[in-house]
């Protein structure tokens, strides 16, 4: 085996399961997940040559959210209502399986930009400007659909959660 | 009260299953293939380059030594003339040119041609960007084959596309539930070789179809849109 392919076999098996982990994020489906950051490693083989010496795993995290936000192929919900939708329930974070519920479920009400802005912002914790990067998305963009995601999760992290009237009067909020 | 705490921790704990062993034997399998059947603009272009540059320094030293020859160095034009097959097509879509050039690959047995989709190069010739071929059996059975999806090359949106053999006088594609329409020509070398291209700005696109001139569906073939 070539020395590019051993270093190749250390990346994938030091990386596969937070490839995997973010894909699960990114799909709330195991299967989808496997399958995704399967095909992002297939695709970061093929560019091993180029890629080995840069960050190879930011590379493979790239491949993987494109490849997932590609596979959405329902219009993009944000624009589609004025009403935000219904936001999850209260939750019981004690219980490690509740908690998990709470997650996928809430994350299945975003959209799906909604969602894979935040999960690269809250969970990978990029920078927007990165996470603008890797969706090929711009600055203000990714802003605005991680406001109006964290107000969907109904999260209150430095203000008040906007009526949805108030939402679209005054625009995103950071 | 639900905070960004709590999503983020939430987020950073393990799934409820064990992550699936990959398969690394199967990754570099299907990475070598990937790899083969992309060739960005950087080898590409310096060949190209290297090769205009063979033949206008053969034809610059036939011109010294004989300046009444009526033709350049046969050996350096026939290589330039083998790095295009047939004519090159203009999409009209910014600079992009579609031209298919020779394959010749003991692991590709039933695969002779490639299509590119390139710019043009030195002295009108264009010069590769993204080359797609069949990997799996013949370049020449009916259907869709080797469809290159679209992508950011250098800054600049490349288009969906790829070639279809039979009578297929309309092609569509579907992008988040809207039908799109390709545009397509001939091959020159082989009229059944029908290539075609979707607009740069028409992402995402599955379920390629293609119809004859009676708008009847013709056989689909390897119709998925491959990136990478």
């Amino acid at each position: 085996m070539a020395r590019g392919d051993d270093e190749f076999v250390e990346f994938a098996t030091a990386s596969s399961a937070r490839l995997q982990h973010v894909a699960y994020l990114l799909t709330g489906n195991r299967q989808e997940a496997e399958d995704a950051a399967q095909s992002a490693l297939v695709r970061t083989y093929a560019a091993w040559k180029r890629i080995r010496r840069n960050d190879a795993y930011a590379y493979a995290r790239t491949v993987l959210a494109n490849l997932v936000t590609d596979q959405w192929r329902r219009p993009y919900r944000e624009y589609a209502t004025e009403e935000l939708p219904d936001r999850p329930g209260p939750r019981d974070l004690a219980d490690d399986v509740t908690r998990r519920r709470w997650l996928i479920g809430a994350l299945d009400v975003l959209s799906p930009r909604e969602r894979a802005v935040i999960v690269l912002r809250h969970y990978v914790d990029l920078p927007e400007a990165e996470v603008a990067k890797e969706l090929s998305l711009s600055l203000g963009t990714v802003k605005s659909l991680n406001s109006r995601g964290l107000a969907k999760l109904r999260l209150e992290v430095d203000a008040p959660v906007p009526t949805p009237r108030q939402n679209q009067e005054s625009g995103a909020r950071r | 009260m639900t905070n960004l705490d709590d999503l983020v921790d939430a987020m950073a704990a393990p799934p409820d299953f064990a992550p699936r062993p990959i398969d690394l034997a199967s990754v570099m399998a299907a990475g070598g293939r990937v790899r083969r059947r992309r060739r960005l603009v950087a080898g590409a272009a310096s060949g190209l380059a290297v090769a205009a540059l063979l033949v206008g320094g053969a034809q610059f030293a036939a011109s010294q030594a004989a300046p009444d020859r009526s033709g350049p160095a046969p050996a350096a034009e026939q290589r330039a003339d083998n790095g295009v097959l047939g004519e090159a097509i203009a999409t009209g879509r910014g600079e992009w040119l579609l031209f298919a050039t020779p394959i010749d690959r003991a692991d590709l047995p039933d695969t002779h041609f490639g299509l590119n989709l390139g710019l043009p190069g030195p002295n009108g010739r264009p010069v590769s960007v993204v080359t797609t071929n069949e990997n799996k059996g013949s370049d020449r059975t009916p259907g869709f084959h080797a469809i290159e999806g679209a992508m950011e090359v250098n800054g600049s949106k490349t288009p969906t596309f790829g070639y279809y053999v039979g009578p297929a006088t309309k092609i569509t594609a579907t992008a988040k539930d809207t039908t799109v329409t390709a545009r397509q020509a001939a091959w020159s070398e082989d009229p059944s070789v029908v290539v075609f291209w979707f607009d740069p700005d028409a992402r995402s696109l599955d379920h390629l179809r293609a119809y004859d001139s009676d708008g009847r569906a013709l056989p689909a073939g390897d119709n998925k849109v491959t990136v990478g």
